[in-house]
């Protein structure tokens, strides 16, 4: 009997120990190990992308919006009949059959059916129902407005980076932080957040306010889309800007790309020809010219120099004047646009005394915009210039500059002396509150005094009135501008039948509430600033001083039929007044050309 | 056992009182208390697992709301940016509403009363 007892006692003792060593084993031994596996099976670490913000223009109209669509992949090892599965998905529109049975044949556990696909796309997809066919959810970005303003916003690869434009310039902002949350999985796969863990927030991508009105971007966009055209030029761009402020209200280049699908486009389409393309901008430049003499006080306006008739000898080399040209005043050298009269009026101001406000309007440096890619333009240092580069950079060769630029010094002879820093960025917002990144307006110097810039509107208001600027007209509106016609500068030289047509201007001219440079590259028969880029100017600006509900400031009721107060005048029977701008006016040309200013 | 020598006598003890054993009733206090805060403790631990789990699937819940109702809005957006694009503006207007640009002439500038 108690022999029995203690086998029992054995048998159960050792039931126990072997319980308890077992137990040993799971909890102390190999605690770490099972701890391991455990949290490996229950625990999952997501990392939570948040939305990137959106980029709006300055009334707040969506550029650019991230959405989350669907992308749909494969599971091969899943998949009895693969080929035949790829020729069921490839029926879907937008489905590349033959790749997506290259993709099966190749993966073992995962190919892509499509990413970022259009929400009918995975509709119809998700319609199939085929059991190997998942999905999941990414970030697309998409432009709502197509090519409007697509080399100033740039894009976004696959992976949500920005690569070019704003969108990489503000990569930090509008991306936002994305977390790491730590979750727990239960047995049915579904996800069971537990605060304890980790409950951080994604912060998401700020929004971009921009100065560009889509508005006026659409209208200087069209208009050069339609000159390029017309002219058959190589490309050409388009810069709006507010003299007040230097805020950027349109910057377009031709040709355009689609973000939307920027793959489709090559790079000489990507680029932002406004900030980075930088040239030599012949007449226009005479302005500086101009300037430096005004500032010096060594001219007048009615001051007269003689033109040689058409060329004179610099240092032993001849430069010829684009038109014989006898006795001219100060004003009339720039109306016309003697190179003649400006070579005189350069080297009467002196190399030191040009140079320094060819600096003061802050040339051969970067204007600092908000933009990536920018070109400072070739400004050689005045040690380096050589006998006869003063005459040469007083008509607008020996130098480049960018459209932004010549933009900039036109703002400052508009706005009486002020060289603001451009911007496209006026600030970023969360919940509807805009920040901007620095106080605006930022001076960057004043390079003329007030009076000087007061003497110079006047001269270019005559290069409208009287001179070669004759298309730039808008009725009703004082126009001041100036022409350009530079030859391309290739291998050392100068091309001889590649021309940069310009024309940089302001409006209306006591009182500008824009400032605009259109530049045209190449065009083909007409090739004349005056003939090629003041239409475009007059254009793009009469659509948009209408859009901006400038009053003319002309007084004369014969080119205009006169301002009309609202208060004082019945409603008229059918007034003509437009959502938008619909069609360009036929460009209005001069009726006598100036060839070669 | 009971025999013939056995005497059996009454047991007069109703007047002896047992006292109380005040020491082994704080024992048996704190081994209670010790006891039901013990298990207390695990009540309110498992309570608030069980919470945090409940918690978390409603946080899910809601999370995936929020991520479904934020998708819904992006779309929204680019609807609403599409729709104000001004070059398919300008073209419905023309095409579909036959209106056309106006004439400087034509358009009535209003000033602001002074």
């Amino acid at each position: 009997m108690k022999s029995r007892l203690i086998i029992v006692l054995v048998l159960l003792g050792a039931w126990a120990g072997l319980i308890t060593a077992r137990l040993y084993q799971l909890q102390v031994a190999e605690h770490d190990r099972y701890r391991e596996i455990a949290e490996r099976q229950q625990r999952d670490d997501l990392t939570i992308e948040p939305p990137r913000g959106s980029i709006l223009d300055a009334r707040g109209r969506e550029l650019a919006v991230s959405v989350t669509v669907d992308s749909a992949f494969v599971d091969p090892s899943g998949v009895d009949d693969p080929e035949g599965l790829a020729a069921r998905l490839s029926k879907v529109p937008g489905i590349d059959g033959r790749a997506l049975t290259q993709a099966l044949g190749r993966a073992r556990h995962f190919a892509w059916v499509g990413r970022k696909l259009d929400p009918k796309v995975a509709a119809a997809l998700r319609e199939l129902g085929e059991p190997g066919l998942h999905f999941l959810h990414e970030s697309r970005r998409c432009y709502p407005m197509g090519r409007l303003a697509g080399s100033v916003l740039g894009f976004v690869g696959l992976d949500p980076h920005g690569l070019e434009g704003l969108e990489a310039r503000f990569e930090r902002q509008l991306a936002g932080n994305a977390v790491e949350r730590t979750v727990l999985r239960d047995a049915l796969a579904g996800t069971v957040l537990v605060p304890a863990m980790s409950f951080s927030e994604a912060k998401p991508g700020l929004d971009l306010h921009l100065t560009i009105d889509a508005s006026i971007q659409h209208i200087a966009e069209r208009e050069l889309r339609a000159a390029v055209a017309r002219h058959r030029a190589a490309s050409g761009s388009v810069v709006i800007l507010d003299p007040w402020s230097g805020a950027v209200l349109a910057m377009a280049s031709a040709p355009d790309f689609d973000p939307n699908a920027f793959h489709r486009a090559g790079s000489e389409q990507w680029r932002n020809r406004v900030v980075s393309d930088a040239f030599e901008p012949g007449s226009t430049f005479k302005v500086i010219t101009a300037a430096a003499a005004l500032e010096a006080n060594l001219v007048d306006p009615s001051d007269v120099f003689d033109c040689e008739n058409g060329g004179m000898n610099v240092k032993g080399k001849w430069i010829n004047d684009h038109k014989p040209f006898g006795d001219l005043s100060l004003r009339e050298v720039i109306a016309l646009s003697s190179n003649v009269g400006a070579i005189k009026l350069g080297l009467m101001v002196g190399d030191d005394a040009l140079y320094e406000q060819i600096r003061a309007f802050g040339l051969g440096r970067p204007t600092g915009i908000d933009l990536p890619g920018e070109s400072s333009g070739i400004v050689h240092p005045v040690e380096r210039w050589g006998r006869r580069d003063c005459a040469y950079i007083s008509f607008g060769q020996g130098v480049s500059l960018t459209s932004l630029q010549l933009a900039g010094v036109f703002a400052a002879i508009a706005n009486g002396g002020h060289l603001y820093q451009p911007y496209v960025v006026a600030g970023l917002a969360t919940n509807g509150r805009v920040e901007p990144l620095v106080e605006r307006p930022v001076l960057q110097g004043r390079p003329i005094d007030a009076a000087t810039a007061l003497t110079l509107e006047r001269m270019l208001e005559a290069v409208v009135e009287e001179g070669t600027g004759k298309a730039a007209a808008v009725p009703g509106y004082r126009v001041a501008g100036k022409t350009g016609t530079a030859q391309m500068a290739v291998d050392g030289g100068y091309a001889a039948n590649r021309f940069i047509a310009s024309f940089a201007g302001f409006v209306p001219a006591r009182n500008p509430a824009l400032v605009a440079v259109v530049r045209i590259d190449e065009p083909r028969g007409a090739y004349h600033g005056g003939d090629v880029a003041a239409p475009v100017f007059s254009a793009i600006a009469e659509q948009v001083l209408v859009y901006l509900g400038v009053p003319p400031d002309r007084e004369a009721p014969a080119l205009w039929p006169g301002e009309i107060v609202a208060e004082l005048q019945p409603a008229p029977a059918e007034p003509a007044v437009t959502v938008a701008p619909v069609a360009a006016p036929a460009p209005k040309r001069a009726k006598e050309t100036v060839a070669g200013e | 056992m009971r025999n013939a020598y056995a005497v059996r006598r009454p047991v007069i003890n109703p007047y002896l009182v047992r006292e109380r054993d005040r020491r082994r009733h704080r024992e048996l206090a704190t081994v209670l208390a010790i006891s039901l805060a013990v298990v207390a403790c695990l009540i309110v631990y498992v309570w608030v697992h069980v919470e945090l789990l409940r918690v978390g699937y409603r946080v899910h819940v809601l999370d995936q709301r929020l991520g479904e109702a934020l998708r819904r809005q992006s779309l929204l957006e680019l609807e609403t940016g599409y729709l104000s694009s001004p070059r398919l503006i300008e073209e419905r207007a023309v095409r579909e509403l036959g209106m056309r640009q106006p004439d400087l002439s034509q358009v009535i500038f209003e000033r602001e009363a002074r």
